[in-house]
């Protein structure tokens, strides 16, 4: 089990520790957690890794909107802004987010398992069953999102197929 | 240090989480598959329809493709706001929580407004 | 080996090998800043960390101050830090950290009394204001028999039933270490357990409590707690569920004001 925030309060203050055996008792007089008590144990460290995914989610969700917004502004525009996604700093930017999504998704889901207490037929769902429907759901959405991104908006008088120049 | 424990229940907390919670499961169910099939592999190895303006004109003008947008989006936002308003405090800034949740909300309120007004004035499908 | 007379003359432990136990020192009388002192003492692989601060009390320091009772991990009393992380020092055992020294210094996140002996009075005060006991709206006569309750209904708080109030967990928790008016995991826990007591009737009873801002909604989801307490209680989960429980019931309330709970 890796090590937790050795911190300890006295009369006047807090006295505060990091680190474990055989760094050594190192008081340091001085109030609040110290700044890196998230790298002394990899729990910790995913928690904030987890909650930064929430930025990334969110400046996806804005970058979804703002190639909408494109889409108003005509065909010329709307494909020289989708060529501009094929450009390294975007796909850098796509990448990471991915990462992050798959992060937020992954703790997201194992955490939804602990949460609600659902009952089918008056006994109790167990945890995993309701985590692995979780992931199932997953599964699910992003197999319809697929779908409707391959099949979607087909059908009119001017197709143009797959990706534009 | 302990104070008494008369605070009565915070009326508004349940209302953000519940927000929060939405927005973080349909973050994460629906976000991953758009990242990756929609900004990555649909540019080029996948005939996405978002690659395509006719395609997403048409795809777009259903109102059902534009409810969830606009569900997927606003939700994103206001999980972010209250993950990121105690993300803070993990950094160690414990003042001016009210002035922190303020602006961390508004954003999302305000970005909740920008995506309406996108969603609504997006083309409609040719005729 | 186990029967030899110490070369003290008295009947301590006696034993080949040695280890070395690093302790916090603090008299607030007389130490303006928590100091370290370190004990070599014998070592035998059977040995759990109360049994080396025992030995130290008992034959090499008496002032060494701790707190300890059953040694067996159900009364909760010996919650120290080891090598970082909080532990039962009765649960604790030296082999896993022999040969290399082992630092106990006092229950992170709380006031030090002496030595390693914390002052748990903020949790105990916490956990009177979640009402830690059945509540009932009206009494059930005596005549009426006793409280029946099924296996089912058991089962429903029986994990939370489990806390032994070590306090591992606040030890372990961010944002109690950064905001000492957080209710904290345990006592969300026992009063998750209430809640869910085909017996009791207090839920609405202790809403204030646990809903109040300070109380479950500080909590951040971490989960260090579930990891570190000794008994599987899974104090995180009682919080989350009762985060989704107290969220509907709000949503209920504003949708359906005039239905009962």
């Amino acid at each position: 089990m890796g090590a937790t925030m050795s911190y300890t309060r006295t009369a006047d203050g807090w006295v505060r520790k990091i680190g474990t055996a055989p760094a050594g008792y190192n008081p340091v007089s001085e109030p609040g957690l110290p700044p890196a008590w998230w790298r002394v144990n990899k729990r910790y460290t995913l928690y904030m890794l987890r909650e930064l995914s929430s930025v990334f989610v969110a400046l996806w969700s804005v970058r979804l909107l703002i190639q909408l917004n494109q889409l108003r502004r005509g065909e010329v525009a709307y494909d020289a802004a989708v060529a501009v996604q094929r450009r390294p700093p975007a796909l850098a930017f796509h990448l990471i987010s991915l990462l992050f999504a798959l992060i937020h998704s992954v703790t997201f889901l194992i955490a939804a398992g602990k949460g609600p207490t659902v009952r089918m037929g008056g006994r109790r769902v167990p945890e995993r069953a309701i985590t692995v429907g979780a992931f199932a759901g997953w599964a699910g959405a992003s197999l319809l999102v697929l779908l409707v991104l391959l099949v979607g908006g087909r059908g009119g008088k001017r197709e143009v197929g797959g990706g534009a120049s | 240090m302990s104070e008494g424990h008369d605070q009565g229940p915070d009326r508004t907390e349940p209302f953000w989480w519940g927000l929060f919670a939405a927005g973080g499961g349909i973050t994460a169910l629906f976000a991953p598959a758009h990242i990756l099939f929609q900004h990555l592999l649909g540019l080029g190895a996948l005939p996405a329809a978002t690659s395509n303006y006719e395609r997403t004109r048409r795809l777009t003008a259903n109102p059902l493709v534009r409810l969830y947008l606009l569900a997927i989006t606003s939700l994103s936002l206001f999980h972010w706001a209250h993950r990121f308003r105690y993300y803070v405090m993990d950094f160690g800034v414990m003042g001016a929580g009210r002035l922190i949740a303020g602006l961390c909300y508004g954003s999302a309120i305000v970005g909740t407004l920008g995506a309406l007004r996108t969603l609504l004035r997006l083309p409609d499908r040719e005729t | 080996m186990l029967n030899r007379r110490s070369k003290e003359g008295d009947n301590r432990m006696v034993s080949e090998h040695t280890i070395t136990i690093t302790t916090a020192r603090y008299s607030p009388e007389q130490d303006a800043e928590p100091r370290s002192q370190s004990y070599t003492i014998p070592y035998r692989e059977d040995m759990v960390v109360l049994d080396a601060l025992n030995y130290i009390k008992s034959y090499v320091d008496g002032s060494l101050t701790f707190r300890w009772s059953c040694r067996m991990g159900i009364c909760g009393s010996c919650g120290m830090t080891v090598n970082g992380t909080p532990t039962l020092t009765c649960a604790s055992f030296l082999r896993d950290f022999y040969p290399d020294p082992v630092v106990v210094e006092p229950l992170a996140n709380f006031p030090v009394i002496r030595d390693l002996a914390i002052d748990m009075s903020d949790f105990m005060q916490k956990l009177s204001a979640i009402k830690p006991w059945i509540i009932r709206e009206h009494e059930k006569p005596i005549a009426d028999g006793p409280y029946v309750q099924t296996p089912a209904q058991l089962e429903e708080y029986d994990q939370y039933s489990a806390c032994i109030n070590c306090m591992l967990c606040y030890a372990a928790c961010p944002v109690y270490a950064m905001e000492p008016k957080f209710l904290g995991p345990a006592a969300i826990a026992l009063g998750r357990r209430y809640n869910l007591d085909s017996r009791d009737q207090g839920t609405r009873e202790r809403l204030p409590v646990l809903g109040a801002t300070d109380g479950i909604w500080d909590c951040t989801f971490v989960g260090e707690c579930s990891v570190v307490c000794p008994k599987n209680v899974d104090p995180a989960k009682a919080i989350q569920q009762t985060k989704v429980d107290t969220t509907l019931d709000w949503y209920k309330k504003l949708v359906l004001p005039w239905a009962q709970r």
